[in-house]
Protein backbone atom coordinates (compact mmCIF):
# COMPACT_ATOMS: atom_id res chain seq x y z
CA UNK A 1 0.00 0.00 0.00
CA UNK A 2 1.76 3.10 -1.34
CA UNK A 3 1.26 6.51 1.12
CA UNK A 4 -0.59 9.02 -0.62
CA UNK A 5 -0.77 12.24 0.18
CA UNK A 6 -4.53 13.49 0.73
CA UNK A 7 -5.33 16.59 -1.03
CA UNK A 8 -8.50 19.04 0.82
CA UNK A 9 -11.29 17.55 -1.14
CA UNK A 10 -11.27 14.12 -0.72
CA UNK A 11 -10.80 13.97 3.55
CA UNK A 12 -12.63 11.17 4.83
CA UNK A 13 -15.97 12.12 6.36
CA UNK A 14 -17.35 10.54 9.16
CA UNK A 15 -20.57 10.68 10.54
CA UNK A 16 -20.83 10.86 14.23
CA UNK A 17 -24.42 9.74 15.85
CA UNK A 18 -24.09 10.42 19.33
CA UNK A 19 -27.08 12.15 21.30
CA UNK A 20 -24.50 12.80 24.41
CA UNK A 21 -22.79 16.00 23.91
CA UNK A 22 -19.88 15.18 26.32
CA UNK A 23 -19.08 12.74 23.95
CA UNK A 24 -20.02 13.99 20.42
CA UNK A 25 -17.47 16.71 21.45
CA UNK A 26 -14.53 14.51 22.01
CA UNK A 27 -15.07 12.86 18.95
CA UNK A 28 -15.23 16.22 16.90
CA UNK A 29 -11.91 17.20 18.71
CA UNK A 30 -10.50 13.74 17.81
CA UNK A 31 -11.39 13.13 15.16
CA UNK A 32 -10.95 16.66 13.31
CA UNK A 33 -7.28 16.54 14.84
CA UNK A 34 -6.58 13.20 12.75
CA UNK A 35 -7.56 14.87 9.40
CA UNK A 36 -11.13 13.93 9.13
CA UNK A 37 -14.03 15.76 8.38
CA UNK A 38 -16.84 15.18 11.62
CA UNK A 39 -20.58 15.54 10.49
CA UNK A 40 -22.88 15.17 13.91
CA UNK A 41 -26.74 14.04 14.21
CA UNK A 42 -28.03 13.92 17.49
CA UNK A 43 -30.91 11.05 16.83
CA UNK A 44 -31.57 8.18 14.38
CA UNK A 45 -33.63 10.07 12.46
CA UNK A 46 -31.10 12.97 11.70
CA UNK A 47 -28.23 10.63 11.34
CA UNK A 48 -30.59 8.82 8.21
CA UNK A 49 -31.20 11.84 6.55
CA UNK A 50 -27.36 12.77 7.27
CA UNK A 51 -26.10 9.70 5.83
CA UNK A 52 -28.61 9.83 2.73
CA UNK A 53 -27.18 13.19 2.24
CA UNK A 54 -23.62 13.76 3.02
CA UNK A 55 -22.47 9.88 1.98
CA UNK A 56 -20.05 9.40 4.98
CA UNK A 57 -17.32 6.81 4.48
CA UNK A 58 -17.56 5.96 8.24
CA UNK A 59 -20.74 6.19 10.50
CA UNK A 60 -19.93 6.29 14.34
CA UNK A 61 -23.36 4.95 15.95
CA UNK A 62 -24.24 4.92 19.68
CA UNK A 63 -26.97 2.65 19.92
CA UNK A 64 -28.79 4.53 22.79
CA UNK A 65 -30.11 7.42 20.99
CA UNK A 66 -33.86 9.37 21.19
CA UNK A 67 -36.21 9.19 18.29
CA UNK A 68 -34.95 6.23 16.55
CA UNK A 69 -32.34 3.96 18.77
CA UNK A 70 -28.79 2.84 17.25
CA UNK A 71 -30.63 -0.51 16.36
CA UNK A 72 -33.31 0.44 14.62
CA UNK A 73 -31.10 3.02 12.74
CA UNK A 74 -28.53 0.21 11.98
CA UNK A 75 -31.30 -1.71 10.04
CA UNK A 76 -32.39 1.11 7.93
CA UNK A 77 -28.96 2.19 6.86
CA UNK A 78 -27.99 -1.80 5.74
CA UNK A 79 -31.53 -1.99 3.96
CA UNK A 80 -30.48 0.93 1.81
CA UNK A 81 -29.01 -0.01 -1.35
CA UNK A 82 -27.19 3.46 -1.54
CA UNK A 83 -25.63 3.31 1.98
CA UNK A 84 -24.43 -0.47 1.96
CA UNK A 85 -20.85 0.15 1.80
CA UNK A 86 -20.69 2.62 4.65
CA UNK A 87 -18.24 1.28 7.08
CA UNK A 88 -20.52 1.35 10.53
CA UNK A 89 -18.49 1.28 13.80
CA UNK A 90 -21.07 1.04 16.96
CA UNK A 91 -20.14 2.61 20.02
CA UNK A 92 -21.75 1.88 22.83
CA UNK A 93 -22.08 1.39 26.59
CA UNK A 94 -23.71 -1.60 26.30
CA UNK A 95 -21.34 -4.43 27.19
CA UNK A 96 -24.03 -7.72 26.63
CA UNK A 97 -23.32 -10.45 24.75
CA UNK A 98 -26.82 -10.12 22.96
CA UNK A 99 -26.43 -6.85 21.79
CA UNK A 100 -23.35 -7.57 20.33
CA UNK A 101 -24.99 -10.15 18.70
CA UNK A 102 -27.96 -8.41 17.41
CA UNK A 103 -25.25 -5.89 15.79
CA UNK A 104 -23.48 -8.12 14.57
CA UNK A 105 -26.27 -9.39 12.55
CA UNK A 106 -27.57 -6.40 11.60
CA UNK A 107 -24.46 -5.64 9.40
CA UNK A 108 -22.21 -3.66 11.72
CA UNK A 109 -18.35 -3.35 10.73
CA UNK A 110 -17.62 -3.41 14.36
CA UNK A 111 -18.43 -2.78 17.95
CA UNK A 112 -16.71 -0.96 20.67
CA UNK A 113 -17.61 -0.73 24.40
CA UNK A 114 -16.95 2.89 25.44
CA UNK A 115 -16.09 1.98 28.90
CA UNK A 116 -13.77 -0.65 28.32
CA UNK A 117 -11.57 0.95 25.86
CA UNK A 118 -9.69 4.10 25.47
CA UNK A 119 -10.25 7.00 23.40
CA UNK A 120 -7.16 6.41 21.57
CA UNK A 121 -7.95 3.06 20.64
CA UNK A 122 -11.52 4.16 19.32
CA UNK A 123 -9.20 6.35 16.98
CA UNK A 124 -6.72 3.67 15.62
CA UNK A 125 -9.93 1.31 15.04
CA UNK A 126 -11.76 4.06 13.03
CA UNK A 127 -8.23 4.41 11.07
CA UNK A 128 -7.73 0.85 10.30
CA UNK A 129 -11.67 0.60 9.05
CA UNK A 130 -11.10 3.68 6.69
CA UNK A 131 -7.40 1.95 5.28
CA UNK B 1 -65.09 -34.76 92.94
CA UNK B 2 -65.03 -31.49 91.19
CA UNK B 3 -64.96 -28.55 93.68
CA UNK B 4 -68.82 -27.01 93.15
CA UNK B 5 -69.06 -23.53 92.29
CA UNK B 6 -72.33 -21.29 93.46
CA UNK B 7 -74.46 -21.54 90.52
CA UNK B 8 -73.52 -25.06 90.85
CA UNK B 9 -74.69 -25.83 93.86
CA UNK B 10 -77.79 -23.94 92.77
CA UNK B 11 -78.44 -26.13 89.88
CA UNK B 12 -77.94 -29.49 92.35
CA UNK B 13 -80.62 -27.76 94.83
CA UNK B 14 -83.09 -27.56 91.92
CA UNK B 15 -82.45 -30.74 90.72
CA UNK B 16 -82.49 -32.76 93.96
CA UNK B 17 -85.63 -29.97 95.02
CA UNK B 18 -87.72 -31.12 91.69
CA UNK B 19 -86.95 -34.96 92.62
CA UNK B 20 -88.21 -34.63 95.85
CA UNK B 21 -91.58 -32.68 94.74
CA UNK B 22 -92.11 -35.07 91.66
CA UNK B 23 -91.46 -37.95 93.86
CA UNK B 24 -94.42 -36.57 96.50
CA UNK B 25 -96.38 -36.31 93.66
CA UNK B 26 -96.00 -39.86 92.93
CA UNK B 27 -96.70 -41.31 96.29
CA UNK B 28 -99.78 -38.92 96.68
CA UNK B 29 -101.34 -40.54 93.28
CA UNK B 30 -99.98 -43.76 94.45
CA UNK B 31 -99.20 -44.73 90.94
CA UNK B 32 -95.82 -46.55 90.50
CA UNK B 33 -95.53 -45.21 86.92
CA UNK B 34 -95.05 -41.84 87.95
CA UNK B 35 -92.03 -42.33 89.72
CA UNK B 36 -90.59 -42.96 86.75
CA UNK B 37 -90.17 -39.52 86.46
CA UNK B 38 -88.04 -38.33 89.61
CA UNK B 39 -86.35 -41.64 88.61
CA UNK B 40 -85.51 -40.31 85.05
CA UNK B 41 -84.28 -36.79 86.95
CA UNK B 42 -81.90 -38.89 89.49
CA UNK B 43 -80.93 -40.67 86.37
CA UNK B 44 -79.90 -37.26 83.89
CA UNK B 45 -78.89 -35.34 86.88
CA UNK B 46 -76.49 -38.19 87.56
CA UNK B 47 -75.22 -38.37 84.17
CA UNK B 48 -74.78 -34.82 83.66
CA UNK B 49 -73.57 -33.75 86.91
CA UNK B 50 -70.68 -36.06 86.64
CA UNK B 51 -69.98 -34.32 83.38
CA UNK B 52 -70.77 -30.91 84.08
CA UNK B 53 -67.38 -29.10 84.90
CA UNK B 54 -66.87 -26.03 86.01
CA UNK B 55 -64.47 -23.82 83.70
CA UNK B 56 -61.74 -24.17 86.63
CA UNK B 57 -62.33 -28.23 86.13
CA UNK B 58 -62.08 -28.02 82.49
CA UNK B 59 -59.04 -26.24 82.28
CA UNK B 60 -57.22 -28.52 84.29
CA UNK B 61 -58.50 -31.10 82.50
CA UNK B 62 -56.83 -29.60 79.36
CA UNK B 63 -53.74 -29.48 80.88
CA UNK B 64 -53.69 -32.63 82.60
CA UNK B 65 -54.13 -33.88 78.77
CA UNK B 66 -51.19 -31.87 77.67
CA UNK B 67 -48.81 -32.52 80.50
CA UNK B 68 -48.97 -35.99 79.08
CA UNK B 69 -46.80 -37.22 76.97
CA UNK B 70 -49.15 -37.66 74.08
CA UNK B 71 -50.00 -34.29 74.08
CA UNK B 72 -46.71 -32.76 74.29
CA UNK B 73 -44.96 -35.05 71.45
CA UNK B 74 -48.33 -33.92 68.84
CA UNK B 75 -46.85 -30.04 69.67
CA UNK B 76 -43.20 -31.19 69.00
CA UNK B 77 -44.11 -32.90 66.03
CA UNK B 78 -46.55 -30.26 64.41
CA UNK B 79 -43.27 -27.65 65.39
CA UNK B 80 -40.94 -29.86 63.61
CA UNK B 81 -43.12 -30.20 60.64
CA UNK B 82 -44.03 -26.88 59.62
CA UNK B 83 -41.17 -24.88 60.75
CA UNK B 84 -39.69 -23.55 58.64
CA UNK B 85 -36.12 -24.45 59.17
CA UNK B 86 -34.46 -27.94 59.18
CA UNK B 87 -34.11 -29.32 62.36
CA UNK B 88 -31.68 -31.43 63.15
CA UNK B 89 -30.89 -33.71 67.01
CA UNK B 90 -27.69 -35.47 67.02
CA UNK B 91 -27.28 -38.16 70.06
CA UNK B 92 -24.00 -37.90 71.96
CA UNK B 93 -22.04 -40.06 69.48
CA UNK B 94 -22.90 -37.90 66.91
CA UNK B 95 -25.39 -40.12 65.03
CA UNK B 96 -28.74 -38.39 63.96
CA UNK B 97 -31.89 -39.49 66.48
CA UNK B 98 -34.25 -36.21 65.51
CA UNK B 99 -34.50 -34.47 61.80
CA UNK B 100 -37.56 -32.71 60.80
CA UNK B 101 -39.33 -32.35 57.25
CA UNK B 102 -36.89 -29.50 56.17
CA UNK B 103 -33.62 -30.91 56.83
CA UNK B 104 -35.00 -34.41 55.03
CA UNK B 105 -35.26 -31.60 52.05
CA UNK B 106 -31.91 -29.94 52.48
CA UNK B 107 -29.96 -33.18 53.08
CA UNK B 108 -32.05 -35.08 50.27
CA UNK B 109 -32.82 -38.06 52.40
CA UNK B 110 -35.53 -39.14 54.53
CA UNK B 111 -35.85 -39.70 58.20
CA UNK B 112 -35.68 -43.53 57.91
CA UNK B 113 -32.30 -43.27 56.37
CA UNK B 114 -30.73 -40.15 58.29
CA UNK B 115 -31.90 -41.36 61.62
CA UNK B 116 -28.98 -43.75 62.90
CA UNK B 117 -26.43 -42.22 60.76
CA UNK B 118 -23.62 -40.11 61.71
CA UNK B 119 -23.88 -37.05 60.67
CA UNK B 120 -20.79 -36.49 60.00
CA UNK B 121 -21.30 -39.03 57.08
CA UNK B 122 -23.69 -36.80 55.73
CA UNK B 123 -22.36 -33.05 55.82
CA UNK B 124 -18.96 -31.04 56.33
CA UNK B 125 -18.18 -28.81 58.79
CA UNK B 126 -16.68 -25.44 58.29
CA UNK B 127 -15.89 -23.76 61.57
CA UNK B 128 -14.46 -20.75 60.57
CA UNK B 129 -13.60 -19.73 57.31
CA UNK B 130 -11.25 -22.28 55.60
CA UNK B 131 -11.05 -24.67 58.40
CA UNK B 132 -13.33 -27.63 58.50
CA UNK B 133 -13.97 -29.41 61.44
CA UNK B 134 -14.47 -33.58 62.56
CA UNK B 135 -18.53 -33.39 64.36
CA UNK B 136 -16.63 -35.37 67.10
CA UNK B 137 -14.20 -32.31 67.05
CA UNK B 138 -16.88 -29.91 67.49
CA UNK B 139 -18.69 -31.66 69.90
CA UNK B 140 -15.84 -32.15 72.34
CA UNK B 141 -15.14 -28.45 71.56
CA UNK B 142 -18.48 -27.58 72.91
CA UNK B 143 -18.92 -28.86 75.70
CA UNK B 144 -19.96 -27.70 78.99
CA UNK B 145 -21.32 -24.70 76.53
CA UNK B 146 -24.96 -26.11 76.82
CA UNK B 147 -27.34 -24.15 75.48
CA UNK B 148 -24.88 -21.52 74.23
CA UNK B 149 -25.30 -21.13 70.47
CA UNK B 150 -22.44 -21.20 67.66
CA UNK B 151 -22.64 -20.95 64.23
CA UNK B 152 -20.91 -23.12 61.21
CA UNK B 153 -20.98 -23.62 57.63
CA UNK B 154 -22.32 -27.30 57.13
CA UNK B 155 -21.45 -27.88 53.37
CA UNK B 156 -24.30 -30.74 51.74
CA UNK B 157 -22.46 -32.09 48.96
CA UNK B 158 -24.63 -32.42 45.92
CA UNK B 159 -25.52 -35.51 44.06
CA UNK B 160 -22.65 -34.05 41.41
CA UNK B 161 -20.06 -34.58 43.71
CA UNK B 162 -18.41 -31.43 42.43
CA UNK B 163 -20.73 -28.93 44.22
CA UNK B 164 -21.82 -28.64 47.51
CA UNK B 165 -24.35 -26.32 49.07
CA UNK B 166 -23.26 -24.16 51.89
CA UNK B 167 -25.89 -23.47 54.85
CA UNK B 168 -24.91 -21.16 57.57
CA UNK B 169 -26.26 -23.42 60.31
CA UNK B 170 -26.79 -22.73 64.10
CA UNK B 171 -25.61 -24.91 66.29
CA UNK B 172 -26.78 -26.09 70.11
CA UNK B 173 -25.25 -28.26 72.47
CA UNK B 174 -27.54 -29.85 75.26
CA UNK B 175 -26.33 -31.63 78.02
CA UNK B 176 -28.61 -34.59 78.51
CA UNK B 177 -26.34 -36.06 81.89
CA UNK B 178 -23.09 -35.71 83.19
CA UNK B 179 -20.78 -34.84 80.02
CA UNK B 180 -23.10 -36.47 77.31
CA UNK B 181 -24.53 -33.92 75.17
CA UNK B 182 -26.96 -33.93 72.12
CA UNK B 183 -26.55 -31.04 69.71
CA UNK B 184 -28.66 -29.75 67.89
CA UNK B 185 -28.55 -28.22 64.63
CA UNK B 186 -30.76 -25.57 62.94
CA UNK B 187 -30.44 -25.24 59.16
CA UNK B 188 -31.48 -22.06 57.11
CA UNK B 189 -34.85 -22.25 54.63
CA UNK B 190 -32.97 -22.64 51.89
CA UNK B 191 -35.41 -21.28 49.87
CA UNK B 192 -35.10 -18.05 51.64
CA UNK B 193 -32.00 -18.41 50.83
CA UNK B 194 -31.75 -19.23 47.45
CA UNK B 195 -34.50 -15.85 47.37
CA UNK B 196 -32.19 -13.82 49.16
CA UNK B 197 -28.74 -14.64 46.76
CA UNK B 198 -31.59 -14.39 43.95
CA UNK B 199 -32.14 -10.86 45.06
CA UNK B 200 -29.10 -9.64 45.76
CA UNK B 201 -27.03 -10.84 42.66
CA UNK B 202 -29.76 -9.32 40.62
CA UNK B 203 -29.28 -6.21 42.85
CA UNK B 204 -25.66 -5.75 42.47
CA UNK B 205 -26.32 -6.19 38.68
CA UNK B 206 -28.70 -3.12 38.48
CA UNK B 207 -25.68 -0.93 40.25
CA UNK B 208 -23.01 -2.30 38.12
CA UNK B 209 -24.89 -1.45 35.25
CA UNK B 210 -25.73 1.91 36.37
CA UNK B 211 -22.46 2.75 37.19
CA UNK B 212 -20.76 2.10 34.12
CA UNK B 213 -21.85 5.01 32.47
CA UNK B 214 -20.77 7.66 34.41
CA UNK B 215 -17.45 5.88 35.06
CA UNK B 216 -17.31 5.41 31.29
CA UNK B 217 -17.41 9.93 30.84
CA UNK B 218 -14.78 9.98 33.42
CA UNK B 219 -12.60 7.96 32.01
CA UNK B 220 -12.80 9.60 28.60
CA UNK B 221 -12.67 13.01 30.23
CA UNK B 222 -9.59 12.26 31.87
CA UNK B 223 -8.27 11.14 28.94
CA UNK B 224 -8.99 14.30 27.49
CA UNK B 225 -7.25 16.28 29.98
CA UNK B 226 -4.10 13.96 29.72
CA UNK B 227 -3.91 14.16 26.25
CA UNK B 228 -4.05 18.02 26.38
CA UNK B 229 -6.63 18.25 23.60
CA UNK B 230 -8.42 20.30 25.51
CA UNK B 231 -6.02 23.04 27.14
CA UNK B 232 -2.36 22.85 28.63
CA UNK B 233 -1.91 20.95 31.93
CA UNK B 234 1.03 21.52 34.62
CA UNK B 235 2.87 18.79 35.69
CA UNK B 236 1.20 18.81 38.91
CA UNK B 237 -1.99 18.79 37.31
CA UNK B 238 -1.14 15.48 35.20
CA UNK B 239 0.53 14.25 38.04
CA UNK B 240 -3.23 14.85 39.91
CA UNK B 241 -4.98 13.34 36.71
CA UNK B 242 -3.18 9.82 36.41
CA UNK B 243 -4.10 9.09 40.05
CA UNK B 244 -7.27 9.70 39.71
CA UNK B 245 -7.16 7.96 35.80
CA UNK B 246 -5.79 4.68 37.87
CA UNK B 247 -8.70 4.33 40.62
CA UNK B 248 -11.09 5.05 37.72
CA UNK B 249 -9.69 2.23 35.63
CA UNK B 250 -9.93 0.20 38.94
CA UNK B 251 -13.74 0.70 39.36
CA UNK B 252 -14.53 0.22 36.05
CA UNK B 253 -12.54 -3.59 36.15
CA UNK B 254 -14.45 -3.58 39.27
CA UNK B 255 -17.97 -3.19 37.62
CA UNK B 256 -16.98 -5.49 34.84
CA UNK B 257 -16.20 -8.44 37.60
CA UNK B 258 -19.20 -7.67 39.13
CA UNK B 259 -21.55 -8.08 35.99
CA UNK B 260 -19.83 -10.67 35.45
CA UNK B 261 -20.14 -12.67 38.51
CA UNK B 262 -23.70 -12.12 38.59
CA UNK B 263 -24.16 -13.32 35.33
CA UNK B 264 -22.75 -16.42 36.22
CA UNK B 265 -24.77 -16.59 39.37
CA UNK B 266 -27.61 -16.06 37.34
CA UNK B 267 -26.87 -19.17 35.57
CA UNK B 268 -26.17 -17.08 31.86
CA UNK B 269 -22.44 -18.24 31.56
CA UNK B 270 -21.86 -16.27 28.10
CA UNK B 271 -20.48 -19.09 25.54
CA UNK B 272 -20.57 -17.79 21.69
CA UNK B 273 -18.26 -20.15 20.30
CA UNK B 274 -16.25 -19.54 16.80
CA UNK B 275 -13.37 -20.82 15.26
CA UNK B 276 -10.63 -19.05 16.71
CA UNK B 277 -6.66 -18.76 16.40
CA UNK B 278 -6.31 -19.43 20.08
CA UNK B 279 -2.34 -18.89 19.50
CA UNK B 280 -2.55 -15.72 18.13
CA UNK B 281 -4.94 -14.79 20.86
CA UNK B 282 -2.14 -16.06 23.71
CA UNK B 283 0.56 -14.43 22.09
CA UNK B 284 -1.53 -10.98 21.75
CA UNK B 285 -2.75 -10.86 25.54
CA UNK B 286 1.32 -11.69 25.99
CA UNK B 287 1.92 -8.68 24.20
CA UNK B 288 -0.32 -6.43 25.73
CA UNK B 289 1.16 -7.87 29.05
CA UNK B 290 4.66 -6.79 28.24
CA UNK B 291 4.41 -3.20 29.87
CA UNK B 292 3.24 -4.35 33.07
CA UNK B 293 5.95 -7.57 33.15
CA UNK B 294 8.52 -5.06 32.28
CA UNK B 295 7.89 -2.78 35.19
CA UNK B 296 8.85 -6.05 37.41
CA UNK B 297 11.49 -7.26 35.07
CA UNK B 298 9.69 -10.57 34.33
CA UNK B 299 10.26 -12.43 31.46
CA UNK B 300 7.60 -14.34 30.01
CA UNK B 301 8.25 -17.05 27.74
CA UNK B 302 5.99 -19.29 25.59
CA UNK B 303 6.42 -22.98 24.33
CA UNK B 304 4.28 -24.30 21.40
CA UNK B 305 4.48 -28.13 21.17
CA UNK B 306 4.76 -29.81 18.06
CA UNK B 307 2.02 -30.24 15.19
CA UNK B 308 -1.12 -27.65 17.60
CA UNK B 309 -3.51 -27.93 15.95
CA UNK B 310 -4.70 -24.65 14.64
CA UNK B 311 -7.78 -23.38 15.23
CA UNK B 312 -10.61 -24.44 17.59
CA UNK B 313 -13.90 -23.72 18.31
CA UNK B 314 -14.20 -21.48 21.72
CA UNK B 315 -15.50 -18.34 22.55
CA UNK B 316 -12.91 -15.74 21.60
CA UNK B 317 -14.01 -13.12 23.90
CA UNK B 318 -14.26 -15.61 26.87
CA UNK B 319 -10.77 -17.34 25.78
CA UNK B 320 -9.28 -14.06 25.66
CA UNK B 321 -10.45 -13.22 29.33
CA UNK B 322 -9.19 -16.55 30.88
CA UNK B 323 -5.74 -16.21 29.15
CA UNK B 324 -5.67 -12.45 30.49
CA UNK B 325 -6.73 -13.55 33.99
CA UNK B 326 -4.10 -16.22 34.09
CA UNK B 327 -1.27 -14.20 32.84
CA UNK B 328 -1.84 -10.74 35.28
CA UNK B 329 -2.05 -13.07 38.34
CA UNK B 330 1.34 -14.69 37.19
CA UNK B 331 2.70 -11.19 36.98
CA UNK B 332 1.41 -10.19 39.78
CA UNK B 333 2.54 -12.39 42.28
CA UNK B 334 5.92 -13.42 40.48
CA UNK B 335 8.62 -11.91 42.69
CA UNK B 336 10.68 -9.29 40.50
CA UNK B 337 12.98 -11.16 37.62
CA UNK B 338 10.89 -13.77 37.74
CA UNK B 339 10.10 -16.01 34.99
CA UNK B 340 6.84 -16.88 33.90
CA UNK B 341 6.42 -19.93 31.10
CA UNK B 342 3.18 -20.40 29.11
CA UNK B 343 3.01 -23.76 27.28
CA UNK B 344 0.25 -24.88 24.57
CA UNK B 345 -0.28 -28.45 23.71
CA UNK B 346 -2.93 -30.73 22.49
CA UNK B 347 -3.70 -34.07 21.53
CA UNK B 348 -7.19 -35.47 19.84
CA UNK B 349 -9.23 -34.97 22.78
CA UNK B 350 -7.86 -31.92 24.41
CA UNK B 351 -6.13 -28.48 24.05
CA UNK B 352 -3.99 -28.13 27.50
CA UNK B 353 -2.12 -24.77 28.96
CA UNK B 354 0.20 -24.29 31.14
CA UNK B 355 0.89 -21.28 33.31
CA UNK B 356 3.98 -21.77 35.15
CA UNK B 357 5.37 -18.55 37.82
CA UNK B 358 7.90 -18.34 39.80
CA UNK B 359 6.02 -16.26 42.56
CA UNK B 360 4.75 -15.91 45.90
CA UNK B 361 2.67 -19.33 45.41
CA UNK B 362 -0.34 -20.22 47.54
CA UNK B 363 -0.35 -21.43 51.26
CA UNK B 364 -1.38 -24.89 51.19
CA UNK B 365 -4.26 -24.22 53.76
CA UNK B 366 -5.97 -21.77 51.81
CA UNK B 367 -5.81 -23.81 48.27
CA UNK B 368 -9.19 -25.07 48.71
CA UNK B 369 -10.57 -21.90 48.78
CA UNK B 370 -8.69 -20.51 45.63
CA UNK B 371 -11.48 -20.36 43.18
CA UNK B 372 -14.11 -18.98 45.40
CA UNK B 373 -15.92 -15.86 45.27
CA UNK B 374 -13.77 -12.98 46.47
CA UNK B 375 -11.73 -14.84 48.17
CA UNK B 376 -8.04 -13.99 48.61
CA UNK B 377 -5.22 -15.61 49.42
CA UNK B 378 -3.30 -14.07 52.30
CA UNK B 379 0.32 -13.45 51.17
CA UNK B 380 -1.45 -12.26 47.96
CA UNK B 381 -3.44 -9.73 50.45
CA UNK B 382 -0.10 -8.38 51.90
CA UNK B 383 1.61 -8.44 48.63
CA UNK B 384 -0.81 -4.82 48.60
CA UNK B 385 -1.56 -5.73 44.86
CA UNK B 386 -5.01 -5.02 43.65
CA UNK B 387 -7.20 -7.92 43.45
CA UNK B 388 -11.25 -8.80 43.63
CA UNK B 389 -11.05 -11.99 44.58
CA UNK B 390 -13.31 -12.66 41.33
CA UNK B 391 -10.96 -13.40 38.76
CA UNK B 392 -10.76 -17.54 39.69
CA UNK B 393 -13.99 -17.61 40.23
CA UNK B 394 -15.23 -16.31 36.63
CA UNK B 395 -12.04 -17.83 35.01
CA UNK B 396 -12.96 -21.73 36.23
CA UNK B 397 -17.17 -21.14 35.34
CA UNK B 398 -15.66 -20.10 32.08
CA UNK B 399 -13.73 -23.34 31.74
CA UNK B 400 -16.33 -25.65 32.97
CA UNK B 401 -19.04 -24.07 30.75
CA UNK B 402 -16.82 -25.77 28.05
CA UNK B 403 -16.91 -28.54 29.82
CA UNK B 404 -12.84 -28.39 30.92
CA UNK B 405 -11.42 -28.68 33.64
CA UNK B 406 -8.37 -26.28 35.73
CA UNK B 407 -6.45 -26.73 38.48
CA UNK B 408 -2.79 -26.26 40.17
CA UNK B 409 0.07 -26.83 41.73
CA UNK B 410 1.81 -24.04 44.23
CA UNK B 411 4.45 -24.24 46.76
CA UNK B 412 4.75 -21.26 49.35
CA UNK B 413 7.74 -19.00 48.07
CA UNK B 414 8.54 -20.86 44.90
CA UNK B 415 5.82 -20.23 42.61
CA UNK B 416 2.09 -21.90 40.98
CA UNK B 417 1.32 -23.49 37.97
CA UNK B 418 -2.01 -23.58 36.35
CA UNK B 419 -3.22 -25.86 34.49
CA UNK B 420 -6.30 -25.72 32.00
CA UNK B 421 -7.94 -28.60 29.53
CA UNK B 422 -10.46 -27.81 26.89
CA UNK B 423 -12.13 -30.57 25.19
CA UNK B 424 -11.37 -30.53 21.87
CA UNK B 425 -12.90 -33.13 20.41
CA UNK B 426 -14.91 -32.34 17.33
CA UNK B 427 -14.51 -28.71 17.30
CA UNK B 428 -11.19 -28.58 15.80
CA UNK B 429 -9.53 -28.01 12.40
CA UNK B 430 -6.61 -29.22 10.84
CA UNK B 431 -6.07 -25.88 8.48
CA UNK B 432 -5.31 -22.22 9.03
CA UNK B 433 -8.21 -20.40 7.48
CA UNK B 434 -7.34 -17.69 5.25
CA UNK B 435 -7.32 -13.95 6.27
CA UNK B 436 -10.66 -12.68 4.88
CA UNK B 437 -12.41 -15.52 6.55
CA UNK B 438 -11.74 -14.68 10.34
CA UNK B 439 -14.26 -13.13 12.24
CA UNK B 440 -13.74 -9.52 12.32
CA UNK B 441 -16.37 -7.97 15.07
CA UNK B 442 -14.90 -8.95 18.72
CA UNK B 443 -15.61 -6.79 21.44
CA UNK B 444 -12.25 -5.33 22.02
CA UNK B 445 -11.63 -5.07 25.60
CA UNK B 446 -8.28 -2.89 26.75
CA UNK B 447 -9.05 -3.31 30.57
CA UNK B 448 -6.24 -4.30 32.54
CA UNK B 449 -6.38 -7.79 33.82
CA UNK B 450 -3.63 -6.60 36.26
CA UNK B 451 -6.64 -5.85 38.31
CA UNK B 452 -8.10 -9.54 38.77
CA UNK B 453 -6.43 -11.81 40.98
CA UNK B 454 -6.17 -15.12 43.02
Amino acid sequence: MTNQEQPQASKKLILVAEDDQFYANIYKVKLTKEGYQVVLASDGEQTLKAARLKKPDLILLDLIMPVKDGFETLKELRGDSNLRGVKVVVLSNLGQDEDIKKVRELGATDYLVKTNISIQKVIDKIKEHLG
Amino acid sequence: MPKASLSHSLLVSFIIASIVVTASFAAVRGQILLYLIPATISLLAIISLTKIKTPLAKETDFLAKLAGIQGLKSIQDALLTYIGEGIIVTDPEGRIITINKWAELILSTTAKEAVGKHLGDLVLIEEEKGFFITLDKLVRRLTAFHGRKTQAVLHVVQEDKTTSLALATTIIPIIIEGNKQAMLFVLPDTNREKESERVRTEFLSVIAHQLRSPLGSMRWGMEMLLSGDVGAISKETRETIDQMYESARWMITLVNDLLNVSRIEQGRVPNEPELIDYLEIVKTVIKESELDAKKKQVTITIEVKTDLIPMVMLDPIRFREVIQSLISNAIKYTYPQGKISIILANDNKNLQIMVADSGIGIPEKEQPKIFSKFFRATNAIETKAEGTGLGLFVVKSYIEAWEGKIWFESKEGKGTTFFVQIPIEGKMIIQKLPQDQKSKVTNQNDQPRTTTSI
